[in-house]
């Protein structure tokens, strides 16, 4: 399984409408909307690469999304 | 947003399961010859209801197990392995020494109202432990929290002639409360253990933690009265099913505060779960009502009364000042070349509140989610922590200010 993160910046006053549509994007578990450079953070689990891409393609059709930028996660440590 | 919900869900399931399982302790233990008899049958009957549950729950609907749906991560019976034993084992030490504890009280204190509020005082003992970890002292939030819970339960916990019990508050405070911590932090620890790319699912901790501490108990009741143990069988139809319906509801309500555990903080979990101090008060009057010649009287006194709704406000206050102080951040930390990794990684996991690091491609090296309580500690214990990382060239603290998570 590939895990990514894609950090997204979203047009004034857009935040609301995105999460909500982020929400129905599948392979997207986890979503923070956050204060800073960033306005919103998703967690994307995916099978391949292509599918990374696929996902990243449907987040851009998003109205309201001005900017993303994708990481791959390469190593991880859970501690909770 | 809908992770929180199913965390206050299970934390409120568990807290009226808790607030319905000490009236059908109280009338088990007046209708048993003597409280330990009552005690080691209900080991004995709450694991064998266990297995049959979790076989139960083996049964597959609609491709997974029955199981799954009480716990995503249920898979199946889990053996324990080598790296989880002494969690298990040290979970069934606490457990018998707070049981020891609750069947005492149980037997002195025949008023689910006045039993309630005494076993959330170990959540002073969590607050303490996360204090005396961080090595500084508790915020002015902590302290009223604290403060506010303690003096709720004791309110909350007067008896129906105002009478307060010194003898019995000791016995609460050191046994229930002290083996409720050393389980609550042990069952932490395991649920936050993976077994094949999956947490441990709470109905396996349940069953084994259990399982290990009947013997243990039973070993204990036998050095203090060897009958206990010897005629525990000698007994009505009727003891047996009040165990049997208190052991059911003893298991689901171990199951959702263990569930309740693995996604919030212990103290939060213990805080919420509290909520049964309030919801012990109508079970204590049904009691009264239907039994009064088993449960304690109620007074009509209208003083004790408002001294025991205060009491009861008090512990809400305090639940909800530690619930909405908890702040989460994500940190993205780009890192200086000609540093180690995996040591930097590793460096990382010392920090206090860190609950997950990975390792990124892309414009930043590192993204760490942290969970701290207040935002000043989110200071001294994350961002000064972090100034000190040799290998980090510069990293932005992103607050938290929405979540949600597909569960």
């Amino acid at each position: 399984m590939i895990v990514a993160y894609i950090m997204i910046n979203v047009a004034v006053g857009k935040v609301a409408s995105v999460v909500e549509k982020l929400r129905g994007v599948s392979n997207i578990k986890w979503i923070s909307v956050v204060a800073g450079e960033y306005d919103i953070i998703v967690r994307v689990h995916v099978d391949t690469l292509e599918d990374l891409f696929y996902v990243t393609e449907k987040i851009h059709k998003i109205e309201g999304i001005v900017k993303t930028t994708t990481h791959v996660v390469e190593k991880e440590l859970i501690l909770e | 947003m809908r992770k929180k919900m199913l965390f206050y869900t299970l934390c409120l399931l568990s807290a009226f399961l808790s607030a319905v399982m000490v009236p059908l302790d109280i009338l088990g233990e007046a209708l048993s010859p003597n409280i330990w008899i009552y005690a080691n049958l209900s080991f004995i009957v709450g694991t064998f209801i266990s297995f049959v549950i979790v076989l139960f729950l083996l049964v597959p609907y609609k491709g997974k197990p029955l199981g799954r749906y009480v716990d995503p991560n249920f898979v199946g019976l889990t053996l324990l392995n080598r790296n989880v034993l002494r969690y298990f084992v040290l979970m069934a030490i606490g457990n018998t020494i707070a049981s020891a504890g609750y069947f005492y009280i149980l037997y002195a204190f025949p008023d689910p109202s006045a039993i309630l509020p005494f076993m959330q005082l170990s959540i002073i003992y969590l607050i303490l432990g996360e204090v005396f970890v961080d090595k500084e002292f508790p915020t002015v939030l902590e302290v009223h929290s604290v403060i506010s819970i303690l003096f709720g339960a004791l309110l909350a916990s007067i008896s129906p002639s105002g009478v307060f019990d010194l003898y019995g508050f000791l016995i609460v405070i050191v046994l229930v409360n002290g083996g409720t911590t050393i389980t609550v932090l042990a069952q932490k620890k395991v649920r936050s253990m993976r077994i094949r790319d999956r947490r441990y699912d709470s109905i396996n901790i349940r069953l084994w933690y259990l399982f290990l501490t009947t013997p243990i108990f039973l070993i204990t009741t036998y050095l203090i009265n060897p009958d206990s143990v010897l005629k525990m069988f000698d007994v009505g139809i009727e003891i047996i099913v009040i165990v049997v319906a208190s052991m059911l509801v003893t298991f689901f309500a171990k199951v959702a505060y263990i569930r309740a555990l693995g996604i919030g903080k212990a103290s939060i979990t213990q805080a919420i779960t509290s909520a049964s101090v309030i919801l012990g008060i109508p079970f204590a009057i049904i009691g009264w009502v239907i039994m009064p010649d088993i449960f304690a009287e109620i007074t009509l006194n209208s003083l004790i009364l408002l001294i025991k709704a205060i009491g009861a406000v008090l512990v809400t206050m305090g639940i909800i000042s530690l619930a909405l102080s908890e702040v989460k951040a994500i940190i993205l930390i780009r890192a200086k070349p000609g540093f180690s990794g995996e040591e930097l990684m590793k460096r990382l996991a010392k920090i206090r509140g860190t609950i997950r690091i990975s390792a990124l491609a892309g414009k930043y090296d590192y993204l760490i989610c942290v969970k701290i309580r207040t935002l000043g500690k989110g200071y001294r214990l994350v961002v000064r922590e972090l100034e000190r990382v040799e290998g980090i060239e510069d990293f932005i603290w992103l607050s938290t200010l929405y979540e949600w998570e597909e569960i």
